[in-house]
């Protein structure tokens, strides 16, 4: 079967945007400015696409509407949660594949801090979310929290675990331009940092910030007509753990091994093979969780594993070069995939990990999934 | 068709009755409360009591503030016990728990009010003896 590449990335300025402070920006202007920079940067006209999926955005007629992409063959919306950018992505994949439409853009707007978004208390509501509500329970941050708490005590883990992640992401971010928090913390800092939901700390969360992410994805064949470094997908996978909590009860072990054997056969390769890993931090923790499903690192012993450089740019598997959620920008994983195109084009500047082939794309959360891209030359 | 109002869980908390739906078809405890059953997908249910014991997961102290300050004392401590029936439940600790105690931890239902005195919650103690 052929394959399905990413054509155009685009992002907007997140730290520029985050220092402006008083400006109130729409999710849809945003989503707009990202697309703009995706087929500028795809360099096709925008009457080649012939799908749209959304994301986070109330309605899709209107982001069409506004773009002037009237009459696409396929199109859809997503739930704003971060778990959805890998299924948008499989979508364009399958649609893609089963010829329902050839160039799909996925467009993604968050104007999460102008609106105020708090992802928690009364507002924030599932339809069992009263239950949880009634102990003061809410915030997917605090079932995360439940989480570390549990692994904590079954591993043994020490106070300030999670802190190579934190200044790991900072320092990856103090590389990228386009990052909100570039200045780099110190476990010390890390450490002095105020509790949220306890046991985990303010640097072990991601940002809320203004921006918009867009990709465009065609068919290999279409991409290598372009001349450009050409990013396959090589594999994806995901597995639900969908039951009313956030909170899993293997920290999503089991389906995210579900997912890491489907992705490493089908794209024919083992973890070793990962040049640079883009990992779904909405909290610090899930990147240990990730480390563990996917065979990275032993069953409770990732926070080890993380020590010592081993996840920075020039260790072992660098993760998060852009400096992920705590750091670049929360954009639900979105800015994950472009970061993972960028690496694989070598357009990441001075934070390029050196002659990366390989990316991969991990997401653990109620919907755990992955991706393998791949620069093919 | 069943109709299940959420608020017949928390009119048997008020009368002091911990109670939890259970399917008549296969017997599966569930909670919170549902229109049908996980397991068989059978929408005859009753009420009954569970044994009220279960075992502490995990435990969280949370220090935002996410709901209006007549709600909740910041810092408060919120449970994650797995019931002996199966069902997890997100809780409380009861008042006069030093600390949360470790993962594994026995504990049993008691109900306490909420600190705005209008709904009774059914929160755990432990019932460990070295406690």
């Amino acid at each position: 079967m052929s394959r399905v590449a990413i054509i155009g990335v685009g992002t907007t300025p997140f730290g520029a945007y985050y220092k402006d402070r008083d400006a109130t920006r729409s999710d849809y202007d945003l989503a707009a400015l990202a697309f703009a920079e995706a087929l500028d940067d795809a360099g096709i006209a925008k009457d080649e696409i012939d799908g749209l999926l959304t994301a986070r955005l109330s309605s899709y007629n209107r982001m069409a509407d506004m773009l002037g992409l009237r009459r696409p063959s396929f199109v859809n919306g997503f739930e704003a949660a971060g778990r959805m950018s890998a299924v948008a992505l499989q979508t364009a994949v399958a649609v893609i594949e089963a010829g329902l439409a050839t160039t799909v853009a996925l467009i993604y707007g968050n104007n999460g801090r102008s609106a105020g978004a708090r992802y928690g208390g009364d507002a924030y509501a599932s339809p069992t979310a009263p239950f949880d509500a009634a102990y003061g329970m809410t915030s997917p941050g605090a079932y995360v929290a439940m989480m570390y708490q549990r692994y904590q005590e079954l591993y043994q883990v020490p106070e300030g675990a999670l802190a190579p992640l934190a200044i790991t992401n900072r320092a990856n971010a103090a590389l990228n331009p386009n990052a909100v928090m570039r200045t780099p913390i110190t476990e010390e800092a890390y450490l002095a940092g105020r509790f949220v939901a306890e046991p985990l700390r303010l640097f072990d969360y991601c940002l809320i910030n203004d921006g918009g992410v867009a990709l465009i994805v065609t068919t290999e064949e279409r991409a290598r007509k372009l001349g450009r470094p050409v990013v396959t997908i090589e594999a994806t996978a995901a597995c639900g753990d969908l039951t009313n909590y956030y909170t899993s009860r293997d920290f999503f072990f089991e389906p995210a091994e579900t997912v890491a054997r489907r992705v490493y056969k089908r794209a024919g390769i083992t973890t070793a093979q990962v040049d640079v890993a883009q990992i779904y931090d909405n909290f610090t923790p899930t990147i240990l969780f990730s480390l563990e499903g996917f065979g990275f690192a032993e069953r409770g012993r990732s926070w080890e594993w993380v020590r010592d450089g081993r996840i920075a740019r020039g260790g072992e598997l660098p993760i998060n070069t852009s400096g992920g959620h705590t750091s670049e920008s929360y954009m639900q994983g979105w800015a994950l995939h472009v970061e993972a195109v960028r690496q694989l084009r070598g357009e990441a500047g001075e934070r390029q990990v050196s002659g990366a082939e390989v990316a991969q794309y991990i997401c653990v959360s109620p919907i755990v999934s992955s991706h393998i891209f791949r620069r093919r030359d | 068709m069943t109709i299940v109002d959420d608020a017949a869980y928390w009119q048997r908390c008020a009368a002091g009755e911990f109670a939890l739906q259970r399917c008549a078809s296969c017997r599966t405890w569930r909670y919170p409360p549902s229109p049908l059953c996980p397991n068989c997908l059978g929408r005859e249910f009753a009420w009954e009591l569970p044994s009220g014991r279960g075992t502490v997961w995990s435990w969280i102290r949370m220090h935002q503030r996410y709901f209006p300050a007549d709600a909740f004392d910041l810092p408060y401590e919120v449970a994650f016990v797995e019931l002996d029936e199966g069902p997890f439940m997100i809780a409380g600790f009861a008042a006069g728990t030093a600390a949360p105690p470790p993962i594994g931890t026995r504990v049993a239902v008691v109900f306490q009010s909420n600190k705005r005195g209008d709904q009774q919650l059914p929160v755990f103690r432990s019932i460990e003896v070295n406690q």
